[in-house]
């Protein structure tokens, strides 16, 4: 019998994210842990049926359901196809660095400036783009009176 | 029950010039994104959020009511137009109104639908305002056993209706509930699912968790595409929108059943407009004397799913307000607006939020209004915006949904929060989670262990089973539970 690997990934991430809360929650007082105890169980109950019934026996008629196209199969090749997600990702995370060390409009102008080039747009319409854009956020956050932290590399 | 000074007030809040501007803002935002296939009005509102709280509580509600209420209208247009639903309840739309398009009809499908959506938002507002009060007043009777079944009877709703596979939508539910209880237990001050961080002790912001569910992971699925819409749009001949309009008047018994049919639905939590614009559809069919037309591009086909779509979203806003339970992904982000603004919508909504009750409701009627004043001259213009190019719409969104991660407490962590569920909402779209049933249950989590813990410290577990509206809500949450298993099972 095939097993349908994809339909383990998510009950996975959940199991995982059940268990560091479960171990959290050991020396919790029990109104504390009532409510999420409970939700915990039936997590486990469901996750355990998606993957028996969806990972395993269902696995011919839930291939033919539409929409069901999985960018996890065909790994490898597959994976390196979605690299601009990947780079908006790590933008992300770089956004949130520059934030805390540099500040909030180099981490603006920055993120711009890569995510423009990154998407593939020419060079005038990069500076274009992140001047305005960044124009804009900066008028906004002065008007709105942001409460913007020092970046840390100043303090 | 129909408090005379609240319903002026709220019309007097209304018809404020600041608000009246914001409505319209909203009404031509949404009715854009809704026009829009891909980038659907809840992505759209969820990017909002957070600027809606440089606005007061009236005007950032009204701007988020027309927002959604313009969007449904709009969804018709690529459905007419290009054969892709703009928003799920108008995929009913594509069976007769792309056949029109097709035949060079697409002026006067689109007057048609815009003619019939007008009617459906009319008839629904009218009965989202005769309905809530009676259904508010009835929800005072409801203590915290009652109000702990509301949230499971709408947590099992969503979770079971809102995806296409129910245990699925379980997980999704229950997943949302554990994230809800992230922070400091109010009762004890235990940490639950803080990890040590500092910053979860007050637990997860709703903003950063909308916009990295429904923004951050709608940004990720853009950047593969070159422009929002796909396809080719095509106005097809010089039709007559206003014919088309004065037409779909004509079809009043049609509009009527429609409209009550698509009002009916939305009043139930979760039922959608994808079930009740089929059901219209259905029904004309069912009645015409001229069935075998349905599907060649029949005009009592697109009046009876349009007016039927605009009438379930005006009936939504009926369960969201008075017991707090949405029905879709647009009005879950509705309610978190409501939420985010102080004003609490439940059982106490109609006592608490009169005024602010009455301008939502009579903010529909002006939206409805708009959907002929906007939509009739504007909708043949709609083939430009939605080819405008992803390669930088997407950079500077991104930017939008970073400040408004952060612009809600100013804490930079809020960022990351973002980022963690903008992935986590990619691999729950990947894996076909639910998106609404998640973050419904992430907003009522609190609602939900409360009121439990409250009702069994009162009267123990047989408190649950007491009262008849506990028992009919179990009822209700089994049946809501059952349905999927039982429509599968007839379809198969």
């Amino acid at each position: 019998m095939p097993i349908r690997w994809k339909e383990f990934v998510f009950p996975a991430l959940v199991g995982a994210w059940v268990l560091l809360y479960w171990l959290q929650l050991e020396d919790a007082p029990p109104a504390a842990r009532r409510v999420p105890d409970g939700v915990m169980v039936l997590l486990g109950i469901l996750c355990a049926m998606i993957v028996v019934r969806d990972g395993s026996w269902r696995q011919s008629r839930a291939a033919d359901e539409p929409g069901s196209a999985d960018p996890a199969s065909g790994a490898g090749a597959g994976l390196l196809s979605y690299w601009r997600e990947g780079a908006y990702v790590l933008l992300s995370i770089l956004y949130f660095l520059l934030f805390a060390y540099l500040g909030f409009h180099v981490a603006n102008v920055t993120f711009l400036a890569l995510a423009l080039l990154v998407s593939g747009n020419s060079l005038r319409t990069v500076i274009v783009a992140t001047t305005a854009t960044a124009l804009v956020i900066f008028a906004a956050a002065q008007l709105m009176q942001f409460n913007l932290p020092t970046p840390i590399l100043f303090r | 029950m129909y408090d005379i000074p609240s319903i002026l007030t709220g019309i007097e809040n209304l018809l404020q010039f600041k608000t009246l501007i914001f409505l319209c803002f909203g009404f031509a935002l949404g009715f854009i994104v809704g026009a829009i296939p891909g980038f659907n009005d809840a992505n759209l509102m969820a990017i909002l959020l957070p600027f809606t709280l440089l606005l007061d509580p009236t005007t950032a509600i009204v701007t988020m009511t027309a927002l959604y209420f313009a969007a449904q209208a709009a969804g018709s247009i690529p459905a007419i137009l290009i054969n892709v639903p703009g928003t799920g309840g108008t995929a009913a739309s594509t069976l007769e109104g792309y056949p029109m398009s097709r035949q060079g009809k697409s002026g006067r499908a689109l007057g048609l639908s815009l003619g019939a959506s007008t009617v459906g938002a009319f008839f629904g507002a009218t009965a989202a305002l005769v309905l809530s009060p009676v259904i508010g007043a009835f929800a005072l009777r409801f203590g915290p056993a009652e109000m702990f079944m509301v949230a499971v009877f709408g947590l099992t709703v969503v979770g079971s209706l809102t995806g296409d596979n129910l245990a699925k939508g379980l997980v999704a539910t229950l997943l949302g509930l554990l994230f809800s209880f992230v922070g400091a237990d109010s009762a004890t001050a235990f940490e639950r699912g803080t990890f040590g961080i500092v910053e979860l002790w007050d637990g997860l912001a709703l903003i950063p968790v909308v916009l990295g569910l429904f923004g951050f992971s709608e940004l990720l699925f853009l950047i593969r595409q070159k422009s929002v819409a796909q396809g080719d749009i095509s106005f097809g001949a010089e039709g007559d929108v206003l014919r088309g309009y004065a037409a779909a008047l004509k079809h009043r018994l049609n509009l009527l059943w429609s409209s009550i049919a698509g009002t009916a639905i939305g009043v139930i939590p979760g039922a959608g407009a994808a079930i009740g614009t089929f059901v219209a559809y259905g029904m004309a069919r069912q009645w015409s004397r001229e069935r075998e037309k349905f599907g060649t591009g029949h005009a009592p086909g697109l009046v009876a799913t349009d007016s039927s779509n605009n009438a379930v979203a005006a009936g939504a806003v009926v369960p969201m307000l008075t017991l707090g339970l949405p029905g879709s992904a647009s009005t879950t982000i509705m309610l978190a607006a409501l939420f985010l603004h102080g004003v609490r919508p439940g059982p106490r909504f109609f006592v608490n939020f009169q005024a602010e009750a009455y301008t939502i409701l009579f903010s529909l009627f002006l939206s409805a209004a708009l959907i002929t004043i906007v939509g009739v001259p504007a909708a043949r213009y709609f083939k430009r915006v939605a080819f405008t190019p992803t390669r930088v719409l997407v950079p500077i969104v991104f930017v939008l949904l970073f400040v408004g991660a952060f612009a809600w407490r100013f804490v930079a962590f809020d960022i990351l929060v973002m980022v963690f569920f903008g992935l986590l909402g990619v691999v729950m779209k990947i894996y076909r989670y639910p998106l609404p049933a998640f973050l419904l249950a992430f907003i009522l989590g609190p609602t939900v262990e409360a009121n439990y813990l409250r009702a069994t410290r009162i009267g123990g577990h047989e408190i649950l089973f007491d009262s008849s509206i506990c028992i009919a809500l179990w009822v209700l949450s089994a049946v809501s539970l059952a349905a999927p298993l039982f429509l599968r099972f007839r379809s198969s």
